[in-house]
C-alpha cells in the first residue's frame, strides 16, 4: 500500500494538467470581463502586474497538506488554491470593481474565502497581511484546449493593491516560521509597514478624488468632442495621447454651456467635415478634438495660437478653412 | 467679407512675360490644359488666397468701375459655368489682358492662375485671378543613398505675399444689372503704399477695371468711433485708457498707409487678451475685416482738438500731439482723507491766455 502523500502526489500529477487548462480559463475570463468594464484604458495597463495562473509545485503541496498542522479531512480536497490567480491592481475601491465581475460571471461559482475588511473590522488593533481570496468552482463539466475540466474545479482568486503586494513580497509567508515568531521588533516593524501602506493607500484614495474631480470638466469636453465629431464628420475617431494634449489647451474656450454653440456652429459650416475628411490621413484630423480648434478659433482667433500644441503651420489650415489668417503677431 | 467654405473648381496656368525692349508686347506663353492638383497642393493653394484675402491692410474690397461689354468683369463672367474648353478659351484672353495692361516695361512677368470655383457659407460662385512672380531657390532631396541639392528656377506662390496679386469678381446675383450683384476683391502687397502711381494701380485699374472703394472717409469715422466706444466699454485703468485713445488718435492720421484695418489697431494697441473681444465687437457692429481706405477728410474738429473732462465741469483741451508730447496726466491719491483720486496735470507751457 502507498503512503499518504505517494496517493495524493497520484492523483495530483494525473489531475494537474486539468487544472492548468482551468487556471488559463479563469484568468484569461477575468481578463476579457475586466477590459470590457474598463474601455478605453488598455486591461493590460488596469492589471498592474500580468495576469497568470499558477499551479502549485508538488513540495508546497505536500507541506501544505501535512506540515502546517492544519488537520484536512481529505487535504487533495480541502486544499482549494492548487491553482491560483493574482490580481494586483491600484487602488483599493478597484478590488471591490473587480469582487463584483468575479461574482456576477456566469462560469463560475464564487464563494469568499478571505476579506481584508471583515479581518480589519475583526481585529482593529492588528495590521498584517490583506487581501480578498475567492474560490471560484467550475459550474458545468466542459473542455478548454481540449482538456476536460470537471464541474466544481476550483481555482483561487487573490485580489490585492499593489501596496499590499509589495507587504506581502517582503514578508513572504517568513513571518509565520517560528524563529520569527519569536522575534517581537522584526513582527513590529511589519506592523508599522503595514500600517504605513494602510495609509498610504487612504492619501492614494484622496489623490485619484482630488485628480478625477480636476479632470471632470475636460473629461466632459472630450466625451462631447468624440460624440459631436463622429456625428459632423462620419468618421470613426482614432483616438491618441494627440486628442488629450488639443483637449487640454483648447478646452479654455469651452464655456458653460458651449455645447448647444458648437453643434449650430458646426451646422452652419457643413463644409468644415469635408476638409476633415480630406485630410483624415494626418493624425491630428483623426482626433475629435479638431472640432474643438475650429470653435476655438471661431472665439478667439487671436489667442489661440498662444502656447499651442500645434505649429504655426499646423494651426494654418484650420484659420484657412475659416476664411482667416493666422495671426500675424504670433506668425 | 470671410473667404471660408472656398472651393476651387477649376486652375488654369498661363505665363506672362516682361514687354520686350521696345516696349512691345510679348505673348503670354498658354497652358495647353487645365491643372489638376493634389489635395495637399490644393490645400495650400487655399492657404494662400485665405492667408491674402483674411484681414490685411493690403486687401480690400473695391469699387467696379468698367462693367460693360469688353470689361474684364464681363470675360469672367462668361467662365462661369462655361465648358472645361471654353474656360480654358477664356484664360487666355485673360491672359492677354494682362499683357496689354502691364504698360511699363519694369512690370516684371511671371504666371497667370485663373481660377473659378465658390465661396462663402453660400457658395458664391467666383471667378479669381493670380499674378504671381517667380522665384528660385534650392531644394535638398535624397536620390538613393545621397543627398542632393538642387537649384529650382521658376517656383511660384510661396508664402512671400509680396510676390503676387489677387483678384477675385464674386457673382452674387448675375441677373441684375453690372455691376450690381457683383463684388471685387483685391489683394496687392503695394496697394497700401501712399503713392497712388505705384506698381499696383496697373494690376486693379487697368487690368481689373476697378478703383479704391469711394467709402474710405465714412468708414474711417465709423472705426474711431466704434473704437473710442470700446475702449471705453473696457474695464481697464483710466490711465491705460487715455493712453489707447491716444494711439487711435495717431493712429487714424497716420499718414503712412492709405489704408488699414481694425486688426492692425488691435494687435498693436490692445492688450492681447482683449484683441478677440475688440474683433468680435466690430464684427458684432458689422465693421469690416478687411482694409479700409483712410481718410479723415470728413472728420474735421474730432481729430484736430481733444477735450479731458475732470469731474464735473473742468476740461483741458489741447490737439492730440500737444497732449502726448506736452502734457503729463498723472491720478494722486486724494489729500482730503476720503480715498478718492485726484489728478495732477503737468503742462510744460506757460499759461499764455485765458476765455
Amino acid at each position: 500500500m502507498k503512503d499518504r502523500e505517494t496517493n495524493l502526489l497520484d492523483l495530483w500529477h494525473n489531475e494537474r494538467p486539468m487544472y492548468e487548462a482551468w487556471g488559463v480559463f479563469v484568468s484569461d475570463t477575468l481578463k476579457e470581463i475586466v477590459s470590457k468594464q474598463v474601455n478605453p484604458t488598455e486591461v493590460d495597463l488596469f492589471f498592474r502586474l500580468p495576469l497568470k495562473h499558477r499551479t502549485k509545485e508538488d513540495t508546497s503541496l505536500l507541506a501544505k497538506a501535512f506540515h502546517r498542522g492544519k488537520p484536512y479531512a481529505d487535504p487533495y480536497v480541502d486544499i482549494e488554491d492548487k491553482v491560483g490567480v493574482r490580481v494586483v491592481v491600484l487602488f483599493s475601491e478597484e478590488i471591490r470593481f473587480v469582487e463584483r465581475l468575479i461574482q456576477e460571471c456566469e462560469f463560475w461559482s464564487a464563494k469568499k474565502s478571505r476579506d481584508f475588511e471583515d479581518e480589519r473590522m475583526a481585529r482593529p488593533f492588528e495590521f498584517d497581511y490583506q487581501a480578498l481570496h475567492y474560490i471560484v468552482r467550475a459550474k458545468d463539466t466542459f473542455q478548454h484546449n481540449s482538456v476536460n475540466i470537471l464541474a466544481g474545479t476550483p481555482c483561487e482568486i487573490q485580489i490585492r493593491t499593489i501596496l499590499q503586494h509589495a507587504y506581502s513580497e517582503l514578508t513572504h509567508d517568513t513571518l509565520y516560521k517560528p524563529s520569527i515568531q519569536a522575534e517581537p521588533d522584526v513582527k513590529r516593524a511589519a506592523a508599522k509597514s503595514m500600517a504605513l501602506i494602510e495609509a498610504t493607500d487612504d492619501y492614494f484614495a484622496q489623490v485619484r478624488e482630488k485628480i478625477e474631480r480636476a479632470q471632470a470638466p475636460v473629461r466632459r469636453v472630450t466625451e462631447f468632442a468624440e460624440e459631436a465629431y463622429r456625428d459632423f464628420t462620419k468618421l470613426i475617431p482614432q483616438l491618441s495621447p494627440l486628442n488629450t494634449l488639443l483637449i487640454d489647451h483648447f478646452s479654455q474656450w469651452t464655456k458653460n454651456g458651449f455645447e448647444e454653440d458648437l453643434v449650430s456652429f458646426l451646422n452652419e459650416k457643413p463644409y468644415l467635415a469635408d476638409r476633415i475628411r480630406e485630410r483624415s490621413s494626418e493624425l491630428i484630423y483623426r482626433q475629435p478634438a479638431v472640432i474643438l480648434i475650429y470653435w476655438s478659433i471661431k472665439q478667439a482667433a487671436r489667442q489661440v495660437p498662444v502656447n499651442a500644441p500645434l505649429s504655426n503651420e499646423e494651426l494654418a489650415p484650420f484659420y484657412s478653412d475659416l476664411g482667416m489668417r493666422l495671426p500675424e503677431s504670433i506668425a | 467679407m470671410q473667404f471660408e467654405n472656398l472651393n476651387v473648381d477649376r486652375i488654369a496656368v498661363h505665363e506672362v512675360f516682361q514687354r520686350n525692349n521696345d516696349r512691345s508686347i510679348r505673348p503670354p506663353a498658354f497652358a495647353d490644359a487645365l491643372e489638376t492638383l493634389s489635395a495637399e497642393a490644393m490645400g495650400a493653394f487655399r492657404l494662400r488666397m485665405t492667408d491674402a484675402l483674411s484681414g490685411q491692410s493690403q486687401s480690400l474690397q473695391m469699387s467696379i468701375v468698367r462693367s460693360g461689354a469688353d470689361s474684364l468683369l464681363q470675360l469672367a463672367e462668361s467662365l462661369i459655368g462655361a465648358s472645361d474648353a471654353d474656360f480654358l478659351a477664356g484664360t487666355m484672353q485673360i491672359a492677354n489682358r494682362l499683357t496689354e495692361s502691364q504698360l511699363a516695361r519694369r512690370i516684371p512677368g511671371g504666371v497667370l492662375i485663373v481660377f473659378d470655383g465658390k465661396v462663402g457659407a453660400s457658395s458664391v460662385p467666383f471667378i479669381g485671378v493670380i499674378k504671381a512672380e517667380t522665384q528660385a531657390g534650392f531644394r535638398r532631396s535624397r536620390n538613393g543613398e545621397t543627398a542632393v541639392v538642387e537649384f529650382l528656377k521658376n517656383i511660384f506662390l510661396t508664402p512671400a505675399t509680396r510676390l503676387y496679386k489677387i483678384g477675385l469678381f464674386l457673382f452674387d446675383n448675375i441677373n441684375t444689372e453690372a455691376p450690381n450683384g457683383r463684388r471685387a476683391f483685391v489683394f496687392d502687397s503695394n496697394i497700401s503704399v501712399s503713392n497712388r502711381e505705384a506698381a499696383a494701380a496697373y494690376f486693379y485699374e487697368g487690368f481689373l477695371g476697378c478703383r479704391l472703394p469711394s467709402d474710405g472717409p465714412y468708414e474711417t469715422a465709423r472705426f474711431f468711433d466704434l473704437t473710442k466706444e470700446f475702449v471705453r466699454k473696457t474695464d481697464l485703468e483710466p490711465e491705460k485708457k487715455r493712453d489707447i485713445i491716444d494711439s487711435l488718435y495717431v493712429f487714424v492720421r497716420s499718414e503712412q498707409d492709405l489704408t488699414f484695418t481694425a486688426d492692425q489697431f488691435g494687435s498693436r494697441y490692445l492688450p492681447p487678451e482683449m484683441q478677440d473681444t475688440y474683433a468680435n465687437f466690430l464684427e458684432g457692429r458689422k465693421f469690416t475685416s478687411n482694409a479700409v481706405v483712410r481718410d479723415t477728410s470728413q472728420m474735421g474738429n474730432r481729430l484736430r482738438r481733444r477735450r479731458l473732462k475732470f469731474g464735473g465741469d473742468i476740461e483741458l483741451s489741447a490737439s492730440p500731439e500737444a497732449l502726448k508730447d506736452k502734457v503729463a496726466i498723472v491720478s494722486i491719491p486724494a489729500d482730503d482723507g476720503q480715498g478718492a483720486t485726484w489728478t495732477q496735470v503737468v503742462i510744460r507751457e506757460r499759461l499764455t491766455g485765458e476765455q
